[in-house]
């Protein structure tokens, strides 16, 4: 019944023609380089402040799957990967691209991406809730760890050192403090400023961590219009079905390996792909056409950084822990929307939150059509001139964080956001991180606050519940493991 | 504009020095021991603890060094020209729109912006007006967010359809 309900919200009008206009726009700007999926997402967030729960939800998560797989197209015609979840297998579809098999390497992309996505949606759809039941009996201690766990591992999945990705975390946790403190309700950096006692606002230093510290940078080197190699849309489906079938194990282990690694806290598609590629190329009967330009190795990569996406929702929505900083936009988003994710939205709002998780799948289903439309007119969205396309969203980052919270400071607090995130990125300070602070900052204060009152003050109580005792086990091997590994790796150098 | 990675140690030893003393000025809450500094505090802990880390690898490694305490991109005048029209673009939105309205202001920024980076005013000009027709409509119009109407106010009726 909650599922028949579901659908109907989805295939009601409005809902339908958002998640059509958010593919387009999705499958628009995942395609040019330089523009990620949660920048595409950053700006639609102030759209979805004006609409209701479902359409406004329904539309992020088409858009975030749209993206994902847009970013392949500029991969393999242009070697530059539209979003940096393509950046795993982008050479290798490239170099297929320059012996005129463009068309194979994107056609069979997008078929495998799209498979990858329902699958990590049908994972979604039957783990969540099943999740959901578990994580009722989860007291503050759990949600604690839970929290630590996301925000240590989105520090060990970046590049950076540890270090920048620490102080990147910190970042996020102080602008996520600002306001009014979550447990009593105290003024805290506000400075007798009575704009900063709601807190910064979500949405200006959203748009500003990811579209106007793009746009900065985009001002001081402007982008050249790359040359696209030649392809035949038409052709692209030519011979898929011969590679499907030899590759369908390699496939659904990507798609298996995206979901698990996608449901991580703070591991996301980028890295749910490298590892897929790393594993089809270990078990590939064809591994040494491997760095030559192989479907082998794209199909099961991008198979896995779809999946990733509907992985990452299960601690979205389960726990209200994001996956990687697109899920953190997502939560951000339900948070707008009332919709305040964790176990008991699934006996509250069942049918909302299924409306969204149908919408997902639905958006990976449609993927093949909007993609092949996305791939045959991408000569067509790249001579868009680059210019004209970033002083639009300039005007759009501030229309957006405007029409919000209707005064000019929130535009002012986006343009800070913008500044700081044009200086993280110039330094190697990871974004992911900082915006993951940023959103689960309250929560890890209050729980570990809360822990600490119920524990009165005696830090081993963490360790007490099994559960618990175990993610916070999880959580210090995590920090402290690489530490180990590198101790160990030194001293082999040395002797 | 890259800083030394010692620069960047140093920024989150100061912010973290500075969260610290301003934590220990929040008011303690009557009978709870953990008010509303204790977070902030670790926070500021945290800060000196990652930033100390980063000088020191600086110092020991060498990691993160740049030619001199900060290095500029390589984009000469024109990149920083491009930079501040962004920036200034931005700014104008913030200390103008109350007094010019959405209307008047939004195409010149556009105007501005697509010229500097495209050198084309007659297909600069077009589309600024089109853009802000388009934004306009969309944001006022559709989603009902206020944009302010400055001196054309009085036409609001007028130019609202």
């Amino acid at each position: 019944m909650v599922a028949f309900d579901a659908l109907k919200l989805v295939f009601e009008p409005q809902t339908l023609i958002v998640m059509i206009c958010c593919a387009i726009y999705g499958l628009t700007v995942g395609a040019i380089p330089g523009f990620t999926a949660t920048m595409a997402v950053a700006l639609l967030v102030p759209v979805t402040y004006f609409m209701d729960p479902v359409p406004a939800l329904a539309g992020v998560v088409t858009l975030a799957a749209m993206a994902i797989f847009a970013g392949d197209i500029p991969g393999a015609l242009l070697r530059m990967p539209g979003t940096p979840a393509s950046a795993a297998y982008a050479d290798e579809s490239y170099q297929m691209s320059q012996r005129g098999e463009a068309e194979t390497a994107l056609g069979m992309g997008l078929v495998a991406s799209a498979m990858g996505g329902i699958f990590g949606a049908l994972v979604l759809i039957l783990a969540a809730p099943a999740l959901a039941e578990i994580a009722l009996k989860f007291s503050s201690f759990e949600y604690f760890w839970l929290a630590c766990l996301g925000l240590v591992a989105a520090i060990a999945a970046t590049d950076a050192h540890p270090a920048k990705g620490a102080i990147a975390l910190f970042i996020g946790l102080s602008i996520g403090m600002v306001g009014l403190d979550p447990v009593m309700g105290q003024q805290r950096f506000t400075f007798d400023n009575t704009y900063l006692i709601g807190g910064l606002g979500f949405i200006p230093v959203l748009i500003g961590l990811f579209a106007v510290s793009e746009a900065l940078r985009y001002g001081l080197s402007p982008i050249k219009r790359p040359d696209i190699l030649p392809m035949k849309a038409s052709t692209m489906f030519r011979g898929i079905w011969g590679h499907l079938r030899r590759l369908k194990w390699s496939i659904g282990r990507g798609a298996g390996i995206g979901t698990i690694v996608g449901a991580i806290p703070g591991a996301g598609a980028d890295i749910a792909a490298y590892i897929s590629y790393a594993v089809a190329r270990k078990f590939s009967p064809n591994r040494k056409e491997f760095g030559t330009g192989t479907v082998d190795g794209i199909a099961p990569a991008t198979s896995a950084n779809n999946a990733a996406v509907g992985g990452a929702l299960i601690p979205a929505t389960v726990f209200g822990i994001p996956g990687d900083s697109l899920t953190a936009v997502i939560i951000g988003v339900l948070y707008m929307k009332g919709l305040n994710p964790g176990p008991t939205v699934f006996i509250m709002q069942p049918t909302l939150l299924y409306a969204i998780f149908m919408a997902f799948l639905i958006a990976n289903i449609i993927m093949i059509p909007f993609g092949f439309g996305a791939i045959a007119l991408f000569r067509k969205i790249l001579a868009a001139p680059p210019g004209v396309v970033m002083s639009l969203v300039v005007l759009a980052c501030i229309v957006g964080a405007f029409a919000v919270e209707n005064t000019t400071f929130a535009v002012l607090v986006m343009l800070g956001a913008g500044l700081l995130g044009f200086y993280m990125e110039e330094n190697n300070l990871p974004l992911a991180p900082a915006i993951l602070g940023v959103v689960l900052g309250p929560i890890l204060e209050s729980t570990f606050l809360t822990s600490l009152a119920k524990a009165q003050g005696n830090y081993l109580e963490f360790f007490s519940r099994p559960l618990a005792g175990s993610l916070g086990a999880i959580t210090i091997s995590l920090i402290i493991l690489p530490l180990i590994w590198k101790a160990v790796s030194a001293k082999r150098m040395t002797t | 504009m890259k800083f030394d990675d010692g620069l960047n140690g140093l920024f989150a030893v100061l912010m973290g020095l500075g969260m610290v003393l301003y934590s220990a000025g929040l008011p303690d809450m009557p009978h709870i021991d953990y008010g509303p500094g204790f977070f902030p505090t670790l926070v500021g802990y945290g800060f000196i603890l990652a930033g100390s880390t980063l000088i020191v690898r600086r110092i020991v490694a060498g990691g993160g060094a740049v030619d001199g305490w900060v290095r500029l991109r390589e984009t000469g005048r024109a990149g920083i020209m491009g930079f501040g029209v962004i920036l200034c673009a931005i700014l104008a939105y913030v200390l103008l729109v109350e007094l010019l309205g959405f209307l008047l202001l939004a195409p010149v920024l556009l105007f501005t912006m697509i010229y500097w980076f495209e050198r084309r005013a007659l297909r600069a000009a077009v589309i600024a007006i089109v853009g802000t027709v388009v934004f306009h409509t969309f944001f006022y119009q559709l989603m009902s967010a206020p944009l302010p109407w400055g001196p054309l106010e009085p036409w609001a009726g007028v130019l609202t359809w």
